[in-house]
C-alpha cells in the first residue's frame, strides 16, 4: 500500500505559523487521530487542539482535510497550521512519524506524486521548480506564466491528433476538413519556432546573465567593478596587473540576476602567474553573455576591441575620460567614465540594463525543454505528406517524443465526449 | 442429460444462428473440412440484414477484406448484391479508406442462401430451436467439455464443438414507446433457453441496448429536397476475388443526405417521457446510436440523416441516423417535420432492443469459452455491434471450432496482424460495457492493417488453418510471388538521384546526396511503373498489372515509417504476451496511484498491453505493473 508522506511546508523557524502537509491514503485517519475529531468535513478549515501519541495536547492549530483526486498530488491530503516554534514542530514531526503508514517525505516527493498521478506534466513540474527557486520578479513572472500555460504543446498536438482521428474515422458523423488541420499544423510550427526563440531568453532569465569585464592592465577595470558592486570588492592600485585572478559578484540589474566578473588585464606577458590569469580572462570573455570592454581613454591603445567575439553583446567603456583629448569614433554601445570619481557609472549601469532588456525581453518564456526541436522536425515531416494514416502516425511520434502520448482509446473517448458520433 | 436413441450422427461443428456471424462460422468450419450443422429458426432468414442495408464503412471495410482473406462468404456475396458503391475517405490514403456499399437485402439473402444451402460442401442446415447445451466435466483438470445441444423437441444432437452466434436473440426484449416485448427481432422469438444454459455455465452475462430506425416508403418522399450522392464511378469491390460486380455502375442507385431541424428536436424533447428504452439508459454507450441520445446530448446540433434504398426494386428506404423507439405517431410526427417528408409513410416502426451478452473476458483469443472446451461464441453475443464485426468473428470462431474438432487449440489472430485481431484482443482482454464498434483508431498499426493488403496479412494463416480454398490460394500465391519479387528488386535497386535522372529522362529533382531505392522513387517522385521498368529491365515481366503496381506504390509509401513500426510491433507482441493473473490485487501493489488502482480494478485487463489501453492508466503505472507481474511469475 502507498505510504502517506508529510513534511513541514513552510519556511524557517521560529515563525508565527508552521504548515505541515500530508498526502496519501492515511491523511484523513492521521488528521482525525491528532485532532481527536470523529468526523472531518472535506475542504473545511477548522480549529482544534493537537494531540501527540500519548494523547497529550501540545498545540492548537487550524487544519483542513482535502480529499483526492482534486488536490495537488491527486491523493487525499491534509494541511495543519501549527504554531511556528522549534519545539512544536519537533513534536509534530515526531508524532506524525510514529503513526501507522506515515513517513517523512523525501525532497520533491509531493511534486513527484503529482506527476505520477498525472496531475501535472514534466513541463509543469519544471515550471513549478522554477517558481519555487525564483529570486527575482522576472523569474517569478515567467515561472507563473509557464504554470498557467500548462503543457501547451501536448495540448496542441493532442488536439490535432483528435482532428486527424475525426477525419480518419468519423468523417460520416462530423464535418471535418483536412485543409483546416494542415493550416493548424502550420500555425503550430510557427508557434514552436517562436516559443523556441522566447525559450532561449527565458532560460537566461532563469539562469541569470554573466557580465564579464575585460581590458588591458591598468585601464581601471577593478575601479569600475567596485562601482558596479557598490562597495570596494577588488583591490585597486596604480600597479598594472594587480588583479591576477577573476573576481565575481552577484546582483540584480533591471530585475535580472547577473553575475559580474572582473578579470586580469589582457596583454603580452612573460610572468607565468600573470600569463595564466590572462588565459583565464580570455576564456571568461568567450563564455560571457555580456562583455564590458574597458579602454583607457587617454591612450590610443584599442587592441582589446579587436579580440572581443563579435556575436556577444558588448559595451565599450572609455575610462579616465577626463584625460581624453577628443571623442573616439567607434561603432556600438559606449560610455565615458571616470571610475575613480564614479562619474559616468550611472550611464554604464543604464546601458547594462538596456542590454539585459534586449537579451531578456519581456516576452521571455520558460516553456521549452528537451525534445522540442525533434517535435518541430516531425511536424514538418507530417506536413510533407497527404496520407492521413501517415500524418496521424507521425503526429503520434511527435507526442511520444514530447513525453506524454495519450492512447488512442483516450482520443476516441475525448472525441465521443465532444462530438455526436454514431448512427 | 441423457443421450437419446435415434441420433446416430456426431457433427464436428454445430453453429446456432444464421446471421452474419453464424453464416461465416458455418461456412468456415465447412471449408475446413468439418462436418457442420447450421441450426436456425427459419431457413428463410439466413443472411438477414436486420438493420442497415449496407456493408462496410471506415474500419468495417477492413474487416470485410479480412473475412475475404480467410476465403469467407460475405464479401463475395456483397459484391454480387451491391446497388451502390460509395467508398469513404477515398482521398485520404489507403490506410483510412472505408470500403462501403449499399446492398439489396433480398439479393443478398438469395445469394447467401444459395451459397450455404447448395454450394457449401460439408454443411447441413436444420430448422430448429436449441433449448439447452450438453456439457460434461473434464476427466482431467478443471472445466467442462462440450458434448451436444438439446433441441426444443427434447432431442439431442452431438457435436465436438459448438458456435453460438445468436446475436440479440439471447434474452432479447424489444422496446416500442412504453411497450416491452420479449423477442429477438421484430416478429421472431428470442432464445431464453440458451440464455439460461449460459448462466448455468457460470458465464458472466451483461445487458446491452441497440436499436433500428423505422423503414419508410420511398415514393412518399420528395427526394429532390435532399442532397443526392451518386455511386462511385470506379467501384472498389469488397472481395479480392471479385472480377465483376453484380450490378453495373449505371444501374446503381444514389443515396440521399438530409438533416434534422429544430422542430424535430422539439418533438423528441417533448416526448422523451413516453420512451421506456431511453428511460432505462443507465449506462448508455459513449456514442449516440439513437436520435433520442443525439438530441439529449447535443440538442443544439442539426443531425445528419442518410436515405438509403433497401433494394433495386424495393420501395422501402432506410433512414440511416434516425434510429428511435417512440410510439408510431411520434415517429411519424418527427419524420413529417423534415422538409420533403411531409407525407412520408412508415412501413415498419423503429424499435429498441435489449439483449444479453456474455462478458467476452470469458473467452480465449480463439473465441472459445475458457470454462467449456469446444464452446465458441461469435458476433453480437460478445458485445459487438455491426455486421462486419460479427462476420469477422464468425470466420475466426468457425475456423477455430473446426480446429477444436480435430483436437487442436486453434489460432489467435494478433492485433498486430489484423483489425479483427484488434477487435478480439480488445474484447477478450478488456471486455466492454457498450456495444463495441470498430474504429481504425483502435489499432496501433493502422498503417499496416489496411484493406489493400488483407490477403498478404492473413491468407497464408487461413490456408494453414484449412479455410482457404484452392482457387483463392492459387490466385493469391501468384500475386504474392510477383509482389515479393518486385519489392525485392526495387528495394535493392539503390542509386543516386543523379543516376536516377540519367535513367529516367522525365525526372527533374533537386540533387539530394543520399541513395534512393526504386521504391522511394515511385512514392517520393511519382515515377510510373512503366518508366521504372525501363530503368530496371528485370521489372519488365511485371508491367501491365495495375493491381500489382498499386500494391507496390502503397508499400513504398508506408515504408517511410516501416522500421519504427516493426519495432513497435515487437513491443506490442511482447506486452500482449505478458498476461496479468485474474486474481491480482492491485491495491497491494506498491507505488500504483489510487486512480490507476481504481481503473485497473474496474476494467480487469488480462494483459499488460490491455492495461496500457485503459484511459487514465499512465505509462508509469504500466511500468510498476510490469515489475509486479514479472516478480509474481518468478515466485
Amino acid at each position: 500500500r502507498m505510504s502517506t508522506i508529510f513534511a513541514l511546508s513552510s519556511g524557517s523557524l521560529p515563525a508565527a505559523l508552521a504548515i505541515f502537509r500530508l498526502s496519501g491514503p492515511m491523511s484523513k485517519g492521521t488528521l482525525m487521530r491528532i485532532t481527536k475529531k470523529k468526523e472531518l468535513l472535506p475542504r473545511y478549515m477548522f480549529y482544534s487542539k493537537i494531540y501527540d501519541c500519548t494523547g497529550q495536547v501540545f498545540d492548537s492549530a487550524m487544519a483542513a482535510y482535502l480529499p483526492g483526486p482534486s488536490t495537488f498530488t491527486g491523493e487525499d491530503t491534509a494541511e495543519v497550521f501549527v504554531h511556528g516554534s522549534v519545539a512544536v514542530v519537533d513534536r509534530m514531526t515526531e508524532t506524525l512519524s510514529s503513526l501507522p503508514g506515515m513517513r517523512h517525505a523525501t525532497a520533491g516527493e509531493f511534486t513527484k506524486r503529482a506527476l505520477l498521478n498525472g496531475k501535472i506534466s514534466v513541463h509543469e513540474m519544471n515550471a513549478l521548480g522554477a517558481l519555487l527557486q525564483s529570486t527575482t520578479p522576472r523569474q517569478m513572472e515567467q515561472a507563473n506564466r509557464a504554470l498557467k500555460q500548462g503543457d501547451w504543446l501536448h495540448k496542441s498536438i493532442t488536439r490535432l491528433r483528435c482532428k486527424l482521428a475525426i477525419v480518419a474515422d468519423f468523417g460520416e458523423d462530423v464535418t471535418s476538413n483536412i485543409d483546416e488541420v494542415r493550416r493548424e499544423l502550420e500555425a503550430l510550427l510557427i508557434e514552436i519556432k517562436e516559443k523556441r526563440r522566447k525559450g532561449l531568453a527565458g532560460e537566461r532569465v532563469r539562469k541569470g546573465v554573466k557580465i564579464v569585464l575585460v581590458g588591458r592592465p591598468n585601464v581601471g577595470k577593478s575601479s569600475i567593478f567596485n562601482r558596479l558592486c557598490g562597495f570596494d570588492r577588488a583591490i585597486v592600485s596604480t600597479v598594472p596587473g594587480t588583479t591576477r585572478d577573476s573576481l565575481e559578484i552577484s546582483r540584480i540589474i533591471g530585475g535580472i540576476n547577473v553575475t559580474i566578473e572582473d578579470t586580469a588585464g589582457i596583454h603580452y606577458s612573460n610572468n607565468p602567474v600573470e600569463k595564466d590569469g590572462i588565459k583565464r580572462s580570455m576564456q571568461k570573455m568567450n563564455e560571457a553573455d555580456v562583455i564590458v570592454a574597458v579602454v583607457d581613454a587617454s591612450r590610443e591603445d584599442r587592441e582589446i576591441l579587436h579580440i572581443i567575439p563579435s556575436h556577444i553583446p558588448h559595451i565599450v567603456v572609455f575610462n579616465k575620460a577626463d584625460l581624453m583629448d577628443k571623442k573616439p569614433s567607434i561603432e556600438g554601445s559606449q560610455v565615458y567614465t571616470i571610475a575613480t570619481a564614479s562619474d559616468g557609472c550611472e550611464s554604464l549601469e543604464k546601458k547594462l540594463e538596456e542590454t539585459l532588456m534586449e537579451l531578456c525581453p519581456p516576452y521571455a518564456e520558460l516553456t521549452l525543454t528537451a525534445g522540442v526541436s525533434e517535435v518541430e522536425k516531425l511536424i514538418e515531416e507530417c506536413l510533407s505528406h497527404n496520407d492521413i494514416g501517415l500524418m496521424n502516425e507521425i503526429l503520434q511520434m511527435a507526442s511520444e517524443v514530447w513525453g506524454r502520448a495519450d492512447t488512442n482509446e483516450q482520443l476516441i473517448s475525448d472525441i465521443m465526449k465532444n462530438f455526436c458520433i454514431g448512427k | 442429460s441423457e443421450m437419446r436413441p435415434g441420433i446416430s450422427r456426431v457433427f464436428d461443428v454445430i453453429v446456432i444462428g444464421a446471421g452474419h456471424a453464424g453464416c461465416e462460422a458455418s461456412a468456415a468450419a465447412a471449408r475446413a473440412g468439418a462436418s457442420t450443422l447450421l441450426i436456425t429458426h427459419s431457413k428463410m432468414t439466413i443472411g438477414e440484414m436486420s438493420c442497415n442495408p449496407s456493408f462496410g464503412g471506415i474500419g468495417k471495410g477492413q474487416l470485410m477484406r479480412e473475412v475475404d482473406a480467410f476465403d469467407g462468404v460475405s464479401a463475395r456475396i456483397a459484391d454480387q448484391s451491391a446497388i451502390t458503391y460509395q467508398a469513404l475517405n477515398r482521398s485520404h490514403g489507403p490506410a483510412v479508406i472505408g470500403l462501403r456499399a449499399q446492398i439489396d437485402r433480398k439479393l443478398y439473402k438469395k445469394h447467401i442462401q444459395k451459397e450455404l444451402l447448395e454450394r457449401t460442401r460439408n454443411l447441413e442446415v436444420m430448422e430448429a430451436s436449441v433449448e439447452d447445451i450438453v456439457v460434461e466435466k473434464k476427466e482431467k483438470g478443471e472445466g467442462n467439455v462440450l458434448r451436444g445441444v438439446v433441441l426444443s423437441d427434447g432431442s439431442i444432437v452431438e457435436t465436438k464443438s459448438l458456435v453460438i452466434a445468436t446475436g440479440t436473440f439471447l434474452g432479447g426484449e424489444i422496446f416500442r414507446g412504453n411497450e416491452r416485448i420479449t423477442a429477438g427481432r421484430i416478429g421472431e422469438k428470442s432464445a431464453t433457453g440458451l440464455s439460461l444454459a449460459l448462466k448455468r455455465l457460470n458465464l458472466r452475462l451483461g445487458r446491452l441496448r441497440t436499436g433500428t430506425p423505422p423503414r419508410i416508403v420511398a415514393s412518399s418522399i420528395d427526394l429532390s429536397r435532399f442532397t443526392r450522392m451518386s455511386p462511385d464511378e470506379t467501384p472498389i469491390p469488397f472481395s479480392f476475388m471479385t472480377k465483376k460486380i453484380g450490378i453495373p455502375t449505371e444501374q446503381q442507385l444514389p443515396t440521399y443526405l438530409g438533416e434534422t431541424n429544430d422542430a424535430v428536436t422539439k418533438i423528441v424533447q417533448d416526448n422523451l417521457h413516453l420512451n421506456a428504452h431511453v428511460r432505462e439508459e443507465t449506462n448508455g454507450p459513449r456514442y449516440c446510436p439513437s436520435l433520442e441520445a443525439k438530441i439529449i446530448r447535443f440538442p443544439q446540433l442539426k443531425h445528419r440523416l442518410f436515405l438509403e434504398h433497401e433494394g433495386l426494386d424495393s420501395d422501402v428506404m432506410y433512414p440511416q441516423g434516425m434510429s428511435m423507439t417512440f410510439d408510431l405517431p411520434v415517429q411519424e410526427a418527427i419524420f413529417r417535420a423534415i422538409p420533403g417528408m411531409e407525407r412520408v409513410e412508415i412501413v415498419q416502426q423503429g424499435y429498441g432492443v435489449q439483449y444479453d451478452y456474455v462478458d467476452p473476458r470469458e473467452l480465449k483469443g480463439t473465441l472459445e469459452v475458457k470454462k467449456v472446451e469446444g464452446l465458441f461464441l461469435t458476433g453480437q453475443i460478445n458485445g459487438t455491434t455491426g455486421y462486419e464485426e460479427a462476420a469477422s468473428q464468425g470466420v475466426i470462431g468457425g475456423m477455430n471450432a473446426a480446429a477444436r474438432s480435430r483436437g487442436e487449440e486453434g489460432l489467435t489472430v494478433s492485433r498486430v496482424d489484423a483489425l479483427v485481431g484488434v477487435l478480439i484482443d480488445d474484447l477478450t482482454m478488456l471486455g466492454t460495457n457498450e456495444p463495441y464498434r470498430m474504429f481504425t483508431s483502435r489499432a496501433e498499426f493502422r498503417l499496416h492493417l489496411r484493406p489493400d493488403n488483407a490477403d498478404m496479412r492473413l491468407t497464408e494463416m487461413g490456408r494453414r488453418m484449412g479455410v482457404v480454398g484452392d482457387e483463392r490460394w492459387n490466385e493469391f500465391t501468384a500475386i504474392k510471388k510477383a509482389f515479393d519479387t518486385c519489392c525485392d528488386i526495387m528495394g535493392n535497386d539503390k542509386r543516386s538521384v543523379y543516376k536516377w535522372m540519367k535513367a529516367i529522362s522525365s525526372l527533374k529533382i533537386a540533387d539530394k546526396p543520399q541513395l534512393m531505392s526504386a521504391l522511394d522513387m515511385i512514392y517520393r517522385h511519382n515515377v510510373s511503373f512503366d518508366e521504372m521498368a525501363k530503368a530496371n529491365p528485370s521489372l519488365a515481366p511485371f508491367v501491365g498489372d495495375p493491381n500489382l503496381e498499386e500494391r507496390l506504390r502503397i508499400e513504398a509509401m508506408y515504408s517511410v515509417v516501416g522500421e519504427r513500426m516493426k519495432m513497435k510491433m515487437e513491443e506490442v507482441r511482447r506486452e500482449a504476451a505478458t498476461s496479468i493473473p485474474e486474481s491480482i490485487d492491485y491495491s497491494a501493489i506498491r507505488g500504483l496511484s489510487m486512480e490507476a488502482v481504481e481503473k485497473l480494478e474496474r476494467h480487469k485487463p488480462l494483459s499488460l498491453a490491455a492495461a496500457s489501453r485503459i484511459q487514465g492508466v499512465t505509462p508509469d503505472a504500466i511500468l510498476i505493473l510490469l515489475r509486479h507481474v514479472k516478480c509474481e511469475v518468478r515466485v
